[in-house]
């Protein structure tokens, strides 16, 4: 059984970087798109499992990412990433289907962690249905 | 009620009901003694008919009775019985014609309706009628009426009224009498029968009882009945049918007659109507006969008496009440008239004449009041003279004493003198303002008093005037007595006698020098009155109510560029605003309408400048309204210094705005570099990149330790920001305040556990503890104060408790912490407001916890202070309302 892909977009290319060290630390196979048209180009071509997307993004946001992902796919997981402290504020991304918003100041990078294994669990149990 | 009615009422009272009574009496007179009269004729006429009809029916028994015994009778009913059938024998025959013609000739004479013959077994041996004679031959009567033959045989029988088929005598009566021979053997019988028409006619005949009268026969029958045996004037069918039982309530008459009674009176017929009637018993069988006749016929003639004595009656009254009107009128008026005249006269008017020419008792009243007012008025005229006169003297003499007093009290200073001015009188006002006694002026010239401070000319002066008979008018600055000066202003006239001499003058005088140093005193108060009104910088003056400027201040004159005679006199408009007809705008105007203050910005462009017009009313002493002080000041630097300020103001709230949003950016802007930088340190400090030594650890936690503390500044200060700006949003809800406080305890549990400190949760015993607000924020505020009170707090206890109190919640967070000192308690809420009191010790705070606290509370209009004293602890007190006015931002 191949690694889980996790796909993480955001313009950021430092944190994309450092995001990729941390993911890959919990075993995971992690790719990075730095824009929103990458990202799209990626899921087209890599398929990945999960999707992490930062929501402030210049040009594409992560919203308008999350309906181009729902054109084609209902039911890819995807973790809506935000330095927004109201996650709650994001109203249009939660009916387009998030998994779950994870604030970029978070203290504990577990909370991530623990969001990704979730997310995988979810993702799990629809494949065995 | 007044006397007319009062006339007119007694005058009916007395004249109509002897009328009405005498009418009464006279009507039921006539009707009882007509009633009387006829009964007394009935009477009379029913006593004749009773003998009448016993006498006739006696004659016809007594008709029988002789032909019993008529020989050609006994001979025919003998030779008959012995030629039984040979009729031709012409011994029968001669009896026969004898019979024939003896009995026909008795018939015709009288009127029997029928006469036969029968022999001794009743057969028919002869009748009057021959027809009758054929056809009742062979019926014997001792088989047609075998009663009747029986009786008959014993001498006579009479039978009863029958109505037959014989047309011509419709009702008949027979009688039978048995004939014998000589020695006393019935050979035959011989029938009488009468025609009742006869006796009808005859009753009836009898009298004249008019259109309801009757006379009726009545009989006595088996069961006690009566029954009318002649015929009925209102019951054609009656007759012999018609029966009444004894004892009934109609036929009283007949009932009364058959039972052998005699009488007569008002009684009821056999139709049930009231009659006069006459009742008698007649001999003949035992019949009762009736005379009558109806009581309304009777009474007829009566009742039109009475119709003409009501007529006559109703004539009567009309002409009494006509009458008395008349004299209630004669006798009224004049009294009416002689007491209209004596009100008239009561009211003063004693020329009125009440006098009538009646010549009555009350004319001769009337008569008599006219000359008792005529010498009242002659008494009154006179007392009026005498009255006058005594009024006139009383006035001059009440003048004259006036006039004295008024002179001897007058506050005015009264002096006489003859025509040189020699002292002939001195009031009592002249001897207490100069001191001088009266003794001691009389016959001194008045010059006496006079001083050297007026001119010769001004006495010589004065002389000419006076000598010339006018009047002087002046003023003197005299001597007293005790050396002092004195003021008066003077009157002095010349008195003349009748042919125009001039014999005295005098002189009326007042002490004026109070006067004239009050005088003194105002025109220095007025003086320095104008000069303060002068010093106003101020533009001010003072307006009548039709806009005429009274007074006006220097700066006016000054800024205006008037003269004063430019101004004062003109109306204000015209002055100010070049105007024909007064400025709707002017503040004057305003309290012109209100009588009010007003005050209003006017820009002049002729000054260049702006001025704060104000207008205050002028009220008198009545209060009425008078006019209006303007005063207008220059307001120009002012509202320049106003303008700038606005400006900066305005200014000031961009700049705010503008920090604002620069926080909101920066903060933003902050978090991307800051999330990388953690998430590097993160990277390091989780060995995920390689080992790192246990220094390089400690100097990586710290790093992250201050990022993590510069990410909640930066969240502070969103929150600082969306509060200063109004943007902070809520999410209020129900919440369950109890679960809530437990819940915020128990996340402070191991930080309590590890400092050793006590953690007290205090709450209502019981019941819902319910709030609608934000749960986070409610979170967020009560964990700011219980961390701040763990980090200041090292042994003892902190608490955390909550009280419902009547509109609002009451939270207090409390410690035995070190305390607050006096000099804080005020900025404790402000915003990076720290304390020396951090010895190192836990995480260090933004300065911004208890500001936001604050900001959050105050959202909800709660209240939140501090109580502390240094060394015993700090309780924190924060008060959200159950009910709040206003309406909380929310998120839509």
């Amino acid at each position: 059984m191949s690694k889980v892909k996790v796909l993480i977009i955001d313009d950021e290319v430092d944190y994309l970087a450092l995001m990729q060290e941390r993911i890959k630390s919990w075993g995971y196979d992690a790719l990075t798109a730095e824009s929103g048209k990458v990202g799209l180009a990626l899921i087209k071509e890599q398929k990945p499992d999960i999707v992490v997307l930062d929501y402030l993004m210049p040009e594409m946001d992560g919203t308008a990412v999350l309906k181009a992902i729902r054109k084609s796919d209902k039911n890819l997981a995807v973790i809506m990433f935000t330095a927004h402290a109201d996650l709650k504020n994001i109203k249009g991304a939660q009916d387009l289907g998030v998994s779950a918003f994870i604030p970029k100041l978070s203290s504990y990078s577990s909370d991530i962690q623990a969001t990704l294994r979730s997310a995988l669990d979810m993702l799990r149990k629809k494949i065995i249905e | 009620m007044r006397i007319y009615p009062k006339l007119i009422v007694t005058i009916l009272l007395i004249s109509i009901f002897p009328i009405l009574f005498i009418t009464r009496i006279t009507y039921y007179n006539s009707r009882q003694s007509l009633q009387n009269e006829i009964i007394a004729k009935l009477n009379s006429a029913a006593d004749g008919e009773q003998l009448d009809l016993d006498n006739f029916f006696k004659q016809r028994v007594n008709d029988l009775f002789i032909n019993q015994h008529r020989n050609f009778i006994r001979e025919f009913l003998l030779i008959a019985g012995r030629f039984d059938s040979a009729q031709d024998d012409p011994v029968y025959v001669k009896a026969r014609k004898e019979v024939d013609f003896q009995l026909d000739l008795f018939q015709a004479t009288y009127k029997y309706a029928c006469i036969m013959l029968l022999d001794d077994s009743g057969k028919v041996l002869y009748s009057s009628n021959r027809t009758h004679e054929l056809l009742e031959h062979d019926k014997p009567l001792a088989v047609t009426d075998p009663l009747a033959f029986q009786k008959a045989k014993d001498g006579i029988f009479i039978a009863d009224v029958r109505k037959t088929a014989d047309q011509e005598y419709p009702y008949t009566l027979f009688m039978v009498g048995s004939v014998k021979d000589a020695s006393d053997k019935i050979i035959g019988f011989i029938v009488l029968e009468i025609d009742m028409a006869k006796v009808y006619e005859f009753i009836n005949s009898h009298t004249n009882l008019g259109k309801s009268g009757e006379v009726l026969l009545v009989k006595k029958i088996e069961d006690n009945k009566v029954l009318f045996v002649s015929s009925l004037k209102f019951d054609p069918e009656g007759i012999l049918n018609r029966s009444v039982v004894l004892g009934a309530l109609s036929s009283l008459p007949a009932q009364k007659a058959v039972l052998g009674e005699s009488g007569s009176g008002i009684s009821i017929d056999y139709r049930g109507k009231e009659v006069l009637a006459a009742w008698r018993p007649l001999n003949f069988k035992s019949w009762g006969l009736i005379m009558k006749l109806d009581l309304q016929e009777a009474l007829l003639p009566v009742d039109k008496l009475g119709k003409i004595l009501w007529v006559i009656l109703l004539l009567t009254i009309i002409s009494v009440v006509i009458t008395s009107l008349a004299i209630a009128k004669s006798i009224s008026d004049p009294i009416h008239k002689l007491h209209r005249g004596t009100e008239i006269i009561g009211e003063g008017n004693l020329d009125y004449k009440v006098g009538t020419n009646v010549q009555d008792e009350i004319g001769q009243l009337s008569r008599a009041f006219d000359t008792m007012t005529r010498n009242l008025k002659r008494s009154i005229v006179s007392i009026d003279e005498l009255n006058n006169e005594i009024i006139l003297r009383q006035r001059i003499e009440k003048n004259l004493r006036q006039l004295s007093v008024a002179v001897e009290q007058s506050p005015a200073i009264t002096v006489i003198t003859d025509k040189n001015g020699n002292i002939g009188y001195v009031n009592p006002k002249f001897t207490q303002v100069t001191g001088y006694g009266y003794e001691e002026v009389m016959g001194k010239n008045s010059r006496f008093l006079k001083t050297l401070d007026q001119s010769q000319e001004f006495y010589q002066k004065l002389w000419k005037t006076i000598t010339a008979g006018k009047a002087w008018r002046g003023e003197f600055h005299n001597k007293r007595k005790d050396g002092s000066l004195y003021w008066e202003s003077a009157l002095i006239s010349p008195i003349k006698d009748s042919q125009g001499n001039i014999v005295n003058f005098i002189a009326i005088k007042e002490d004026i020098t109070e006067l004239k140093r009050v005088l003194d005193d105002l025109r220095s108060a007025d003086a320095e009155w104008q000069r303060t009104f002068d010093s106003i910088s101020d533009l001010v003056f003072i307006l009548d109510k039709n806009s005429v400027i009274l007074k006006a201040n220097k700066a006016c004159f000054e800024t205006l560029k008037y003269k004063p005679e430019e101004m004062i006199g003109r109306k204000c408009y015209e002055v100010v605003h070049y105007l024909s007809s007064p400025w709707p705008n002017c503040p004057f105007q305003q309290t012109c309408m209100d009588e009010k203050i007003h005050i209003q910005e006017v820009d002049d462009p002729r000054l260049g400048a702006t001025l704060l017009v104000t207008t205050s009313p002028i009220f008198n002493d009545q209060g009425e309204f008078m006019g209006a002080i303007h005063t207008a000041k220059d307001i120009t630097q002012i509202k320049k210094y106003q303008l700038d300020l606005e400006n900066k103001n305005k200014e000031l709230e961009k700049l705010d705005q503008l920090k604002s949003d620069f926080v909101s950016i920066v903060s933003h802007e902050l978090r991307t570099p800051l999330s990388i930088t953690k998430e590097g340190i993160s990277l390091v400090l989780d060995g995920i990149v390689g080992e790192i030594n246990p220094k390089q650890n400690k100097i990586l936690t710290t790093s992250k330790d201050n990022i993590d503390r510069l990410a909640r500044i930066i969240n502070s200060l969103l929150d600082i920001s969306r509060i200063e700006s109004g943007r902070m949003k809520l999410e209020n809800r129900n919440v369950d305040l109890r679960a809530l406080i437990n819940k915020v305890a128990a996340s402070f549990e191991a930080v309590a556990q590890g400092k050793g400190l006590e953690l007290k949760v205090i709450l209502p015993p019981e019941g819902p503890l319910n709030l609608y607000v934000d749960e986070d924020k409610l979170i967020q505020v009560l964990t700011n104060l219980l961390g701040n009170s763990f980090k200041f707090t090292e042994k003892g206890s902190v608490g955390i408790s909550l009280i419902e109190q009547e509109t609002e919640m009451e939270f207090t967070v409390s410690d035995t912490g070190i305390g607050i000192g006096r000099e804080y308690l005020p900025k404790l809420f402000n915003k990076f407001m720290q304390f020396e009191r951090t010895p190192g010790a836990g995480e260090k705070g933004t300065g911004l916890g208890l500001s936001i606290a604050k900001g959050l509370i105050e959202l909800y209009g709660g209240r939140i202070w501090a109580e502390s004293e240094e060394g015993k602890g700090s309780k924190f007190i924060f008060t959200l309302p159950k009910y709040p006015l206003n309406k909380i931002p929310e998120e839509s």
